[in-house]
């Protein structure tokens, strides 16, 4: 194609010159798809796509992420559901049937409650303990009561050792 | 409106990234090769080729899908361009110095084939800055023209959707462009006839 420009050119002046002007038209049109095409800087569109994502126009994730992750989850449970359904069923089967699942699903759900309750009871009963002592902890006059009281304590033990020495030392004598 | 388009249109109004992307990456290079064409200056045809593009995508959800996207671009491009031409008052360059900026980016998309041989290179060299000198010799919107009709390949009547101008207007213009090409390629040296065998 390149090697055909001087050609096209010449041609073109020539039509021209003889006032041909379909013929002109159509080398004209053969001579500008034989020029290279003027090229932008290469960071133009990533400048340009940047502009956008300031404006807020991308969606944070694109639609076709979701519909993929749809399309798989579902897909896994259709496989799921076909590769396990005759598992269950057959032992299903082989405990008694329908009756036993219902009982054992009854007596599943009887002892999660049970145990939730309890837990429930528990964690609240402690809880309210809890909150009384840092309640009460949280004032300073009871941190000083509880400071004097472990000094008085302190002292007293100390008292009663040096009795207990001088009973010892009186002993001996 | 083509159908690889019209997917993307809808998919970046979807807010896909890779839609605007596609529709960046497929339209850049016309739309800066008519803007560049009208404006005689690399950098600044790259700024209103943005700015074309920042237009178009902003205002997306008003394109009617039922026309060519590539029409409906180019006459963003080239009411920007046409705007900022009036606002400037572009001066018209000479055909010397047309292309010859400084650091040569006005002529550096004339690439040559690797196989042409040295004779052909500067042939085809000399032949496509001959042209772009004389195109960029020409009023813009008669440069535009040109580039509609014949690089891109459109009808008279989608030129005349893209400018908005009458039909007889754009034949008229398309004409006078021509021969001014024509004019200023034979005074360069180009003529066929009488000055034949004295370029190369």
């Amino acid at each position: 194609m390149k090697r055909n420009l001087k050609r096209s050119t010449q041609g073109w002046l020539e039509h021209e010159r003889r006032g041909r002007d379909a013929e002109a038209e159509i080398e004209l049109g053969r001579l500008f798809r034989a020029l290279p095409m003027p090229k932008p800087s290469s960071d133009l569109a990533r400048r340009t796509l940047a502009r956008l994502a300031m404006d807020g126009r991308f969606a944070n994730r694109p639609h076709w992420a979701y519909r993929w992750a749809v399309s798989a989850a579902l897909a896994v449970s259709g496989l799921a559901t076909v590769v396990f359904s005759p598992l269950l069923i057959s032992i299903v089967g082989s405990r008694g049937g329908a009756n036993w699942l219902v009982d054992t699903a009854a007596g599943l759900l009887a002892t999660a409650v049970h145990r939730f309750a309890t837990g429930y009871t528990l964690w609240g009963t402690l809880a309210r303990v809890g909150g009384t002592a840092a309640e009460i902890l949280a004032t300073p006059q009871t941190l000083g009561l509880m400071l004097a009281t472990v000094l008085f304590g302190m002292a007293t033990f100390r008292v009663l050792l040096g009795l207990t020495a001088l009973e010892r030392s009186s002993n001996h004598a | 409106m083509s159908k690889r388009d019209n997917s993307r249109v809808t998919r970046a109004l979807s807010g896909s990234q890779e839609a605007y992307q596609r529709l960046l990456e497929e339209y850049q290079r016309p739309v800066f090769s008519i803007i560049v064409r009208m404006v005689r200056d690399a950098g600044l045809a790259e700024d209103l080729t943005q700015e074309t593009f920042l237009k178009a995508f902003r205002s997306l959800d008003s394109f009617d899908q039922s026309r060519k996207f590539s029409s409906w671009l180019f006459s963003i491009a080239h009411n920007t361009t046409i705007d900022h031409v009036r606002r400037k008052q572009l001066p018209t360059v000479s055909l010397d110095s047309a292309g010859d900026s400084e650091d040569g980016a006005g002529l550096a998309f004339l690439a040559v084939a690797p196989d042409a041989s040295p004779e052909e290179a500067l042939t085809h060299h000399d032949l496509a800055a001959a042209l772009e000198r004389a195109l960029a010799g020409l009023r813009p919107e008669y440069a535009e023209v040109l580039v509609l009709r014949f690089q891109q390949e459109m009808s008279y009547e989608e030129i005349s959707g893209v400018t908005g101008l009458v039909l007889g207007t754009v034949k008229t213009h398309i004409y006078r462009a021509r021969k001014e090409l024509a004019a200023a390629l034979e005074s360069a040296g180009w003529d066929p006839g009488a000055h034949a065998g004295s370029r190369r």
